[in-house]
This record gives C-alpha cells, sequence and structure tokens, in this order.
C-alpha cells in the first residue's frame, strides 16, 4: 500500500484531521466479493452475561429535541442536562433519576466514558454533554475517582479539551499516546502505547496492516490482529458510550463505528474490505458487549456529508439527543435523522439499504435491533 | 521519508510570528507553514486533493482575535482558477456569497474567500455571531483587496453568484468531488481543466472540459450519448453531465 493510502485511513491530531475535505471517490462496494475470514466465531463462543448488549432495552430509543439545545454556537450544559434528565427517565421508566442511572452502574463501577473527539474541537462529543453525564452520575452517587474519559487517541482528547484540569478528578486517557515531547517511544524503543493494549485479546481478520514509520504510531501495531486497549478489557468495568450525530458516506458512524474502531489497534486496514464488519464484529467481543451498558449520541451539534472529519460547510445544529442500552437500535434512529438531512440539502436523492448492513449484521450477532419495525422510539420536544 | 519527515518537523518548529505579531489585535497562537508534499503532514490524504491543484504552500495560523478563537488557514497555488477550484469544493451552503465583488461565502462556522490565487479559509469554531461578524475585518488584515480574478470562460455564460453554482476541477480526483458521475467519465481520460456548472434552475449540471488533446476529446465523447454534446472545439468539449447516484457510498475513505 502507496504512503498517500495509508495517510487516507488514519487519523491525525489537529485541525488538519478537522477539516479534511470531502472525498466521494468512497471505496469499492465489495458487498458481493468474498470477505476475509475473521475470528468472530471465538468472540460469540464467550458467553454472553446478563449485562450483554442489547443490554437492559432492546429494541427502545428515546429521542428528545431541544430548539435552545445550541445558543449562539455553543452547545447549552443546562439544556444538555435537563435533555438527557429527560431521556434516562424515559428510558427506564423511573421517576428519580439516580434510580435511572443506578439501573446501568454502581459506586463500585469504574465507568468508561467513551467521547469521540476525531474530527477535532469543531465537532468533538460536545463538553455539554460530557459534563451533563459526569454530573448525572455523582448525583447518583458515583465518584469521579471512579470515572474515566476515554478514546483512541489521548493527544485529540488533549486537543478538544478533554483534560485533567477541565474534569478534576477524572483520569482522561487514550489508548495511543505521546510522552510530553510528542515522542510515540519509550527507552527500550517501544510505543508507550504498547503497553495499553491487551495482546489476550484481539479481532483477526485475514486482511494484512502495513504501515509506514509515520502512520504506525497511530496503528499501533500491523498485521493481522487488532488489539483490544486496555482500557476496555482492564480499566473499566462499565463504558458509557458517547458519539456525535455525523455521517460517513451515505451511512452513519455513530455508537457501533464509535466503539469498534475506538477500541481496537491496527484499523487501517479494515476500511477498504470490513468496514461494515468490523462496526459489528469488534463490539461483539466481550469487552464491548458485556461492559457497554448506555448509548448518548451526542446530536446537539452534528453533521449530514464530509464525516466522520469536520467540514464545517456540512454541520448542523440536529439540537438532538438519543438514548439506549441498545447500540443497534439507536444507530438504526441515528441513520434515519442524518439521512433526512443529507436529502434535504440534496446530498443524496434516497437511503441506500447497504448503508445500514453492519447493522444488520450486529443484529445477527445478538447486539440489538435493527429492524426499524422493531425498535420502539419515543420522541420528545422540550 | 526520513528527511521529509525532518523538513515537516523543522516546519512545525520554525516560529513564523514575526508577521502575525505585527497586526493589530491579533494573538498569534502557532503559525506552522507546509510546502509541496509537506501537506500530508497537516492534513494526511486529503492533502492529495490540494496538490491536485498544485497547491505549493499553506500557511495556517491558530489566532485570537478581539477575544474569540479563529483558524485561519491561506493555500497558495498557481493561479486565480486553481485557487476558486479549490474553494469550489469547499463551498456548500452560504448565509452570504459573493460580497462587495469578493468571491466568498459565509456560514456558520467559517468565512472563505478566494483572493488572487490564493484560497483562504478562516474557522470561527465557536461559531458564535460575534466571531462571525469579526470574521471579514479579521481576514482583511492577512489578505489583500483587488486580486486578480479567475478567468471563467464566457460559453459558460454565468452570471453571479458563482459561490455554489460554479465548480473548477484540475483532474480525476477533483473532478470526482465535483460530481462524482464524472469518476467513471473520466476514467483513463487526461484533462487539463474542468469547469462545472450547477443545473440548480435547469436541473441539468453541465461540464466544460479541456482534455490533453483531441484523442482525449474523442474518449469522452464516446461515452455519452450524443445529444449530451452541447458543443466542441479544438481544445475542448461542453457536455450536459448526468449524475447517478452510486447504490452504496457506505463509508468514508477518511477513516479511523
Amino acid at each position: 500500500m502507496q504512503r498517500r493510502n495509508f495517510f487516507k485511513s488514519i487519523a491525525a491530531t489537529g485541525l488538519g484531521a478537522a477539516l479534511s475535505p470531502v472525498i466521494k471517490s468512497a471505496p469499492v462496494y465489495t458487498a458481493d466479493s468474498v470477505k476475509p475470514k475473521t475470528n468472530i466465531a471465538e468472540a460469540m463462543a464467550v458467553p454472553r452475561s446478563t449485562l450483554s448488549m442489547p443490554g437492559k432495552y432492546p429494541g427502545r430509543v428515546v429521542k428528545v429535541n431541544n430548539a435552545n439545545a445550541v445558543v449562539d454556537g455553543k452547545p447549552s450544559e443546562e439544556a444538555a442536562y435537563e435533555m438527557l434528565k429527560r431521556c434516562m427517565l424515559e428510558l427506564t421508566g423511573e421517576h428519580d433519576l439516580s434510580k435511572a442511572w443506578l439501573q446501568f452502574v454502581g459506586p463500585d463501577d469504574v465507568i468508561g466514558i467513551k467521547v469521540n473527539p476525531v474530527a477535532g474541537k469543531l465537532l468533538t462529543t460536545s463538553h455539554a454533554v460530557t459534563r451533563s453525564i459526569v454530573k448525572q452520575l455523582e448525583e447518583a452517587g458515583i465518584h469521579r475517582s471512579n470515572m474515566m474519559i476515554w478514546d483512541r487517541r489521548e493527544m485529540q482528547l488533549h486537543e478538544t479539551g478533554y483534560t485533567e484540569d477541565n474534569y478534576p478528578g477524572i483520569k482522561i486517557k487514550g489508548t495511543e499516546c505521546q510522552d510530553a515531547q510528542g515522542g510515540f517511544i519509550n527507552k527500550e524503543g517501544k510505543f508507550y502505547s504498547e503497553d495499553r493494549i491487551d495482546k489476550k485479546c484481539y479481532f483477526f481478520a485475514d486482511v494484512e496492516g502495513e504501515y509506514d514509520a509515520y502512520t504506525m504510531p497511530y496503528m499501533v501495531n500491523g498485521g493481522k490482529n487488532s488489539y483490544f486497549t486496555k482500557i476496555c478489557t482492564e480499566d473499566v468495568t462499565k463504558i458509557i458510550n458517547v458519539p456525535v450525530l455525523k455521517n460517513a458516506g451515505s451511512a452513519v458512524t455513530l455508537c457501533l463505528k464509535n466503539l469498534a474502531f475506538g477500541a481496537i489497534t491496527n484499523t487501517g486496514r479494515l476500511h477498504q474490505q470490513l468496514w461494515h464488519e468490523t462496526c459489528a464484529y469488534a463490539c461483539a467481543f466481550s469487552p464491548l458487549r458485556d461492559k457497554v451498558v448506555l448509548n448518548i449520541v451526542d446530536g446537539l451539534i452534528g453533521c449530514f456529508d464530509g464525516g466522520p472529519s469536520a467540514n464545517p460547510q456540512f454541520m448542523c445544529n440536529y439540537n438532538t439527543l438519543l438514548v439506549g442500552s441498545d447500540p443497534v437500535a439507536v444507530d438504526r434512529i441515528g441513520h434515519d435523522i442524518v439521512i433526512a438531512k443529507r436529502i434535504e440539502e440534496g446530498i443524496q436523492v434516497k437511503d441506500k439499504p447497504e448503508a445500514i448492513r453492519f447493522m444488520h449484521l450486529a443484529e445477527e450477532l445478538k447486539l440489538g435491533i435493527a429492524d426499524r419495525n422493531n425498535i420502539s422510539l419515543t420522541e420528545f420536544n422540550v | 521519508m526520513k528527511e521529509k519527515i525532518g523538513c515537516l518537523i523543522a516546519f512545525f518548529l520554525i516560529p513564523l510570528f514575526l508577521y502575525a505579531q505585527q497586526i493589530k489585535d491579533v494573538e498569534v497562537k502557532r503559525e506552522r507553514v507546509f510546502t509541496g508534499e509537506g501537506l500530508y503532514g497537516y492534513m494526511n490524504g486529503g492533502a492529495d486533493l490540494y496538490l491536485e491543484y498544485g497547491v505549493y504552500k499553506l500557511t495556517a495560523r491558530d489566532l485570537i482575535y478581539k477575544g474569540e478563537e479563529y483558524m485561519l488557514e491561506i493555500y497558495e497555488l498557481p493561479s486565480p482558477e486553481d485557487a476558486f477550484g479549490i474553494y469550489s469544493l469547499h463551498v456548500f451552503k452560504c448565509m452570504r456569497a459573493d460580497t462587495l465583488g469578493c468571491i466568498d461565502c459565509l456560514s456558520t462556522y467559517q468565512l472563505q474567500r478566494v483572493s488572487g490565487n490564493k484560497y483562504i479559509s478562516l474557522v470561527f469554531p465557536s461559531g458564535s455571531t460575534v466571531a462571525r461578524n469579526e470574521a471579514d475585518s479579521l481576514l482583511r488584515l492577512f489578505v489583500s483587496e483587488n486580486e486578480e480574478k479567475p478567468a471563467i470562460p464566457d460559453i459558460l455564460d454565468i452570471k453571479e453568484p458563482l459561490s455554489g453554482n460554479l465548480k473548477f476541477a484540475r483532474g480525476k480526483l477533483s473532478a470526482s468531488n465535483v460530481q462524482s458521475s464524472l469518476f467513471n467519465l473520466l476514467d483513463g481520460v487526461k484533462i487539463k481543466a474542468l469547469w462545472h456548472l450547477s443545473g440548480k434552475a435547469t436541473r441539468e449540471n453541465r461540464a466544460l472540459i479541456y482534455p490533453e488533446d483531441k484523442v482525449n476529446i474523442k474518449l469522452i465523447k464516446s461515452r455519452i450519448p450524443d445529444e449530451d454534446v452541447l458543443m466542441t472545439g479544438e481544445n475542448y468539449i461542453f457536455i450536459k453531465c448526468r449524475e447517478e447516484e452510486s447504490p452504496a457510498q457506505n463509508s468514508s475513505p477518511f477513516g479511523f
């Protein structure tokens, strides 16, 4: 693979990542071709737990809209708090907000809040939503020392304001990391990130990852294995997944994508042939399947084209939050919102069935409900 | 490769604040310059598109102006047409377009402009009204007025505003960004330039293509129905440009 092609499938920190132009020459459609082998059978052989996806409320999604969610370009923390509260109470049927949260987490849990800072400052998981989650967890009796805000790339967390200064008492951690001088390699000549991956837990796919020296720190390893981050396998006991409402071509990058591509290494090799499979399969591995208890899609500000990076021309205020324990059902509802916007804006003419293939794969793996007819959506305007 | 990365790092480290620091009310938080393929260090795969237009220098600055945060990028290109070309691919819907004789586009988070052979993007992450209102005055501090305009062929017979209606491509990658069906039409065709006129009014897009030679004009002609050829000349072919949606454009190549 050529250097330029690698660059197309890696993220970098900084503005460049945020403002990458829209490239519409998307990968070749390969649905009918023979897919490379994977170790998904090994993942499925691990017994499910009572916590396994789709969690407590399969096929149930709550959507709340608030026309004042974004005030003069900035997501309102006050509005986000109320929107989240409404969603949590409605989803759980509780009247008490703390009780609602305690259906999913407890004081002994270490809770990993998986944000999505990959598009940079312009289109990260908003601090309004993240702070609302933290606040409501605290009100439910969860100590800040039992919370971690995490993503794949620590550098991007810092760049988008996810720092310990801004979130005192909460650990901020990424799998891929640098030292204070910006170096990726320790004194032993190893990537710092290598200590943060779990070589016992991996997604195998028969596609070789080959990267040059520039790219490798962002992939951590090449070869045919994508290792899970220790953040998922060791550090946290529960995960709250907080993606941003964004498109990826004529598909969406929401709950499943945020988890799958955010929790494993060596992903550059997976985009061309196994994008849909990876979104579904990686979530079927125990560290994700059995720990993700809640999905909160931040749709205060999102995008309808140019995603997953942030092209300012295609950003919009959806003014919405989606909440559910079932990541597949939440993705399905989010898909409808994004595609409706794309059609309204003239980006595409109609929905494309192939765009939700990863959701159907996830449903086959019993991770949630993809069939819209079987999803219960409750919608409010506040 | 190591040399390239070395050069790149050198650019990161060279403080180039002298010019910008002299500008009143502007605080430069960070300034970086990228030349040629150094652009890959800034935007990864996205650089392919810019390099197709011939971007030879990018100056990127993180600024504070009147208390608001801005990110200013100035791309220098071989010609005003190239600058217009990369601009035209980044314009979608403008709150305000082509004002006071400029080619520009204001949106919620960004002011873009073509100034001579420069494409300029000014992003204000806050999206606030204050930031948006100050964007013009900030831009005036960095770009000169009355620069040369792109030379637009008369055959297009376009009326203003240009922004959002007219696009310009230099190669296959930019052409496919202009309209995805052009990717197949131009497969194996060598072109020098392509102007694309949106058919918002007529519901019919048109493309004025300048292939490298007559052989390539014939190749294009052979791929479209006769009724779609509006005009041909010594060095161009003017066609109706039909869009066919691909069955599945499911994932972005800019992936993680």
